[in-house]
């Protein structure tokens, strides 16, 4: 629903989630602005990104009590609100990253299987 | 469970949605000035790393849309917008809103009123609490239609059961009671010491009855209504301790029922206990008392009948004289008390005032559309900016609940003042089928009002709407739609206008049948004369031997028959039209073929010589009875014509030998010597009842109605006879003295405030169909103003641009009224299968009342119409 049509490569539905959630799990608390130039350096710029889509996404995680926002200050003294993973979000990344790695591998599994014969 | 949590947070920010915003607002601020920062470092100039963190960052306002989308309850937040819109629009056009407003309240109001009444007479008739789980419980013979329960089987059942939290019995005692001023008959009931614990209420002062206040000897205690205390005690709370003259016998007030919730129905004064003498605690053949019980928790009614017939066939085999041919009925106390009767009329009234909400929705939808010049132009413009057709639809729709919401609040309010006003002006009759004090809005009502309101509001709306948000956003903006109102949207206001008409035609003729219907009623029976008819009712104590009966008997009709004007005097067991029943089973010397399960029955009455010729009933054969019936002489009887008919169709009644039966088979054989004409008894008997009449020599009731036929108007009378009563008997209450004319009114109440409720519905209609045609007229006059003015500055004349002017108005009526008579010859033939005394056809109606309602819409037609002769051919050109 929130993802950007014209990107080269779609997100799938819900991975959005998944890595902001991991982004802030490894880096520990962040501004939207780190997030999206994390996600940039990440994915090779392979996933060229509207940043303002990452909104939507902060907001429904917040409200799923994922992470939490706190207004601070960055080093170049602009107020910003950082995001820090919560113990619910810890455990939500957990399973949602299992759920992702069984999924690939189902996929991959199905991909490989049709191209052997 | 994280849905749950995300509703919940997405709930709250509703709240704070001010706040939200602001801080996305400076997230947004803070992203956009860091990219800035960025691009900055990477070498760009000042200006273009703006436009270079512009578009990394992508729409700005979309975002912020994207993230308002995600965060809030979308609806919701639409629906906010969408009322806040409303209350706009309806502030800007006040006429408009206020008689929308008052329209729903009125409907709406009236329909919660009559729910509220229904609900009390179908649902909770009366207040008790856990009524779900209160039983009325009565033995029910196969000879007779007798019913209650013994005082020995009651008891039987009392100590054998366990389902049962508690097993009461009660039974209704009229008393006289004493006093210093003129005695007066009150209702009372007479109850087993837990009755109160059983059915769940208590006196609200002092004490409830304790065990073995009911037995003999320690009964001399009283429990009074509120009612009662306040008109002897000026509710004075040291009443308690006082006493009371019941019957002669004094009594000790114990305590003070509450106002409101009392069982058993009838309003009863006061409540003393059985007193259980050894006798009656042995005591199985007579049924005097009624027997109601509450359910232990969990027990089921099913089990309960399982528990107790397995008692009652023990009982049976024990006590076979008594209780062979008998069995216990178990039913919800509900149920035995709400008579299919009762609920007919309560869902009729619903119906009718259904109607009328009907047509108020009919109304405000044409209201609706004759706004629709001024909304049209602000619709296209929405749509026109990108709104689509389903948000028009919505927004239009939210507007209409919104009214209809404001018009059921208001609705409550009217409900309120009419439930008080309905509470003090039910007749008196009511309260035998329900608890009347008990009769207020209460949260079923207002949960009803909302739905109402709510259906109403999308009834009335949603024709309109649809209408409307059809607008095509170009056309609207180029034209000026106004000046030539569309056809399609005229033919829109015609159809509800008929359909108005129609409505309307087949309330007012249903009410008119029903007032009609229930006016032939309640003139009662073709000659009798009611209106020079005195009747009233002495009450001897049982105590009294038949000797003394007779002879006061006697003493009174003598000094009654010599008073001046009166034209003859009788007496009665129990007169037409004041609820004497009786049914006794009859056995037949020789038998005759009637079905076995109908064994021949007759309502029996204890007649004076001179009854037949003071009621006007006519001698069909043999004789009426005369002063030498005496005891001592042949048992003798006198049948109705229909009794002779159903029992002896093709012979001669006379000479034929009957008893009543009973099972001692010691009642004498009564001997017929006479045939009498009919008489209906009851106002809402369907068929002549079975009579047998008996000399009262021979059997001298206590308790009777005396008549009086007087040349003039026979109230003169009272003041006399109290006189005589005193003068025989000081203690002795005179009761229910009024003219049988007035006795029948007093039973017809219901029927009267039915039709005086239904007359008042359909006027009601009447009203607003004329409100309806009026508006209709009204606005297309408004919207043709223009196209009026040119046709008579082309040398229209005035008749002419009136006739077509008031075309289609005409038409629509004309329309309205076929489909309304159509349509209410099946409404009438329904309401006349289900309400007795209602006619299906009646010419008279078919034609008085869609003249009526013609002339009602022709006059709400002229009056507008009117208006076009005075438009200004010159003014209208020059607005142009």
């Amino acid at each position: 629903m929130s993802s950007e049509e014209k990107e080269p490569i779609q997100l799938l539905q819900g991975t959005l989630d998944l890595i902001v959630l991991r982004t802030l799990a490894s880096m520990g608390a962040q501004h939207a602005y780190q997030i999206a130039t994390r996600l940039q350096q990440v994915s090779d710029r392979l996933l060229n990104l509207n940043q303002g889509t990452l909104y939507p996404a902060l907001v429904r995680l917040e409200q799923y009590g994922w992470i939490k926002g706190t207004w601070g200050r960055t080093e170049s003294n602009r107020e910003a609100k950082y995001y820090a993973i919560t113990k619910a979000g810890e455990k939500a990344l957990n399973q949602e990253t299992l759920r992702w790695r069984k999924m690939a591998g189902l996929v991959e599994r199905l991909l490989l299987e049709d191209f052997q014969p | 469970m994280i849905y749950l949590r995300r509703l919940l947070s997405k709930f709250w920010g509703l709240f704070r949605n001010a706040r939200v915003e602001e801080e996305l607002e400076r997230e947004i601020t803070t992203h956009l000035a860091l990219l800035e920062d960025d691009f900055l470092r990477k070498g760009m100039s000042a200006e273009e790393a703006h436009l270079a963190a512009r578009r990394a960052y992508g729409g700005v306002e979309q975002a912020k849309q994207l993230h308002r989308d995600e965060r809030s309850i979308l609806w919701l937040e639409q629906l906010r917008h969408d009322v806040r819109y409303a209350f706009r629009q309806l502030g800007k056009s006040t006429g408009f809103t206020v008689v929308v407003i008052v329209t729903f309240a009125l409907g709406i109001g009236a329909n919660t009123a009559m729910f509220t009444l229904a609900d009390l007479i179908i649902r909770r008739p009366v207040s008790l609490p856990g009524l779900d789980r209160l039983v009325s419980m009565e033995e029910q013979s196969s000879t007779s239609q007798d019913k209650g329960i013994s005082a020995a089987n009651y008891l039987d059942l009392l100590v054998a059961n366990h389902t049962f939290e508690q097993l009461a019995v009660y039974e209704y005692w009229s008393a006289g009671v004493g006093g210093q001023d003129q005695p007066y008959e009150a209702l009372g009931v007479k109850v087993s010491a837990n009755f109160f614990s059983a059915v769940g209420i208590k006196p609200t002062t002092g004490r409830d009855f304790i065990a073995g206040d009911d037995a003999a000897g320690r009964d001399r205690e009283v429990i009074l209504s509120n009612a009662f205390w306040r008109r002897h005690f000026a509710a004075d709370p040291s009443a308690v301790g006082k006493v009371v003259k019941l019957d002669g016998e004094l009594y000790t007030v114990i305590g003070v029922m509450p106002p409101r919730a009392i069982f058993p129905l009838g309003a009863p004064a006061f409540w003393v206990p059985i007193a259980m003498s050894q006798l009656m605690r042995s005591e199985r053949q007579q049924l005097s008392l009624h027997g109601v019980g509450r359910l232990q928790t969990g027990v089921s009614l099913e089990q309960a009948r399982g528990e107790i017939d397995g008692i009652w066939n023990s009982l049976a085999k024990s006590y076979p004289r008594a209780n062979t041919d008998r069995s216990m009925l178990i039913v919800g106390l509900r149920d035995s008390i709400v008579l299919d009767y009762n609920r007919q009329f309560a869902l009729l009234l619903m119906g009718v005032v259904g109607f009328v909400l009907l047509i108020a929705c009919t109304n405000i939808a044409t209201l609706q559309f004759a706004r629709a010049s001024v909304r049209q132009q602000e619709i296209a413009i929405r749509r026109a900016l990108g709104a689509s057709r389903w948000r028009v639809l919505s927004q239009l729709l939210t507007e209409s609940i919104l009214l209809s919401l404001l018009g059921g609040a208001a609705g409550s309010i009217v409900s309120i003042f009419s439930v008080r006003l309905l509470r003090n002006t039910l007749p008196l009759d009511v309260q035998w089928f329900c608890d009347v004090s008990s009769l207020k809005v209460n949260e079923a009502a207002f949960a009803f009002t909302v739905l109402l309101a709510i259906v109403s509001g999308v009834l009335s709306g949603l024709a309109p709407a649809w209408k409307y948000s059809k607008a095509d956003p170009t056309q609207a903006l180029t034209t000026r739609s106004h000046r030539i109102a569309g056809s399609s949207n005229n033919r829109w206001r015609s159809a509800l206008v008929t359909t108005e008409i129609a409505l309307a035609l087949v309330l007012l003729i249903g009410a008119a049948l029903m007032v009609k219907g229930f006016a032939t009623l309640v003139t009662g029976q073709r000659g009798l004369e009611p209106e020079s008819l005195l009747t009233f009712r002495v009450d001897l104590p049982q105590s009294r031997t038949p000797q003394q009966v007779r002879a006061f008997q006697d003493n009174l009709l003598s000094q009654l028959s010599t008073l001046q004007g009166a034209r003859s005097v009788a007496l009665a067991s129990g007169v037409p039209y004041s609820s004497y029943e009786d049914s006794t089973a009859l056995i037949l010397e020789e038998k005759v073929a009637t079905q076995r399960d109908q064994a021949p029955a007759a309502m029996a009455e204890l007649v004076s010589p001179d009854y037949f010729r003071t009621m006007h009933i006519p001698l069909r054969e043999g004789r009426w009875f005369h002063a030498g019936d005496t005891p001592d002489t042949l048992r003798v009887a006198v049948v109705s014509e229909s009794m002779a008919q159903r029992l002896w169709s093709r012979q001669s009644a006379i000479g034929k030998r009957l008893k009543s039966e009973d099972r001692d088979n010691a009642a004498p054989w009564l001997t017929v010597v006479g045939v009498v004409g009919d008489i209906q008894h009851e106002i809402y008997d369907r068929s002549f009842r079975s009579i047998l009449y008996l000399p009262y020599q021979q059997a001298p009731p206590h308790s009777l109605d005396f008549l009086i036929r007087s040349d003039s108007d026979p109230l003169q009378f009272a003041v006399s006879v109290r006189r005589i009563i005193r003068n025989l008997d000081s203690n002795l209450p005179v009761e229910n003295l009024e003219t049988l004319a007035g006795m029948i009114s007093a039973q017809a109440s219901s029927l009267q405030y039915v039709a005086v409720l239904v007359a008042g519905f359909g006027i009601l209609a009447l009203i607003l169909s004329a409100v309806g045609v009026y508006a209709l007229m009204a606005n297309s006059i408004a919207e043709r103003r223009h196209e009026i003015g040119i046709r008579m500055a082309l040398g229209a004349q005035k008749s002419n641009v009136l006739h077509t002017v008031m075309r289609r108005a005409l038409v629509a009526t004309s329309v309205g009224l076929t489909c309304g008579v159509v349509l209410a010859l099946a409404f009438t033939r329904l309401l006349s299968s289900l309400i007795y005394g209602v006619t299906a056809w009646d010419s008279e109606t078919f034609v008085v009342v869609p003249v009526v309602l013609a002339l009602v819409a022709l006059t709400a037609t002229y009056i507008p119409a009117r208006r076009t002769t005075s438009i200004d051919p010159v003014q209208t050109l020059r607005m142009e």
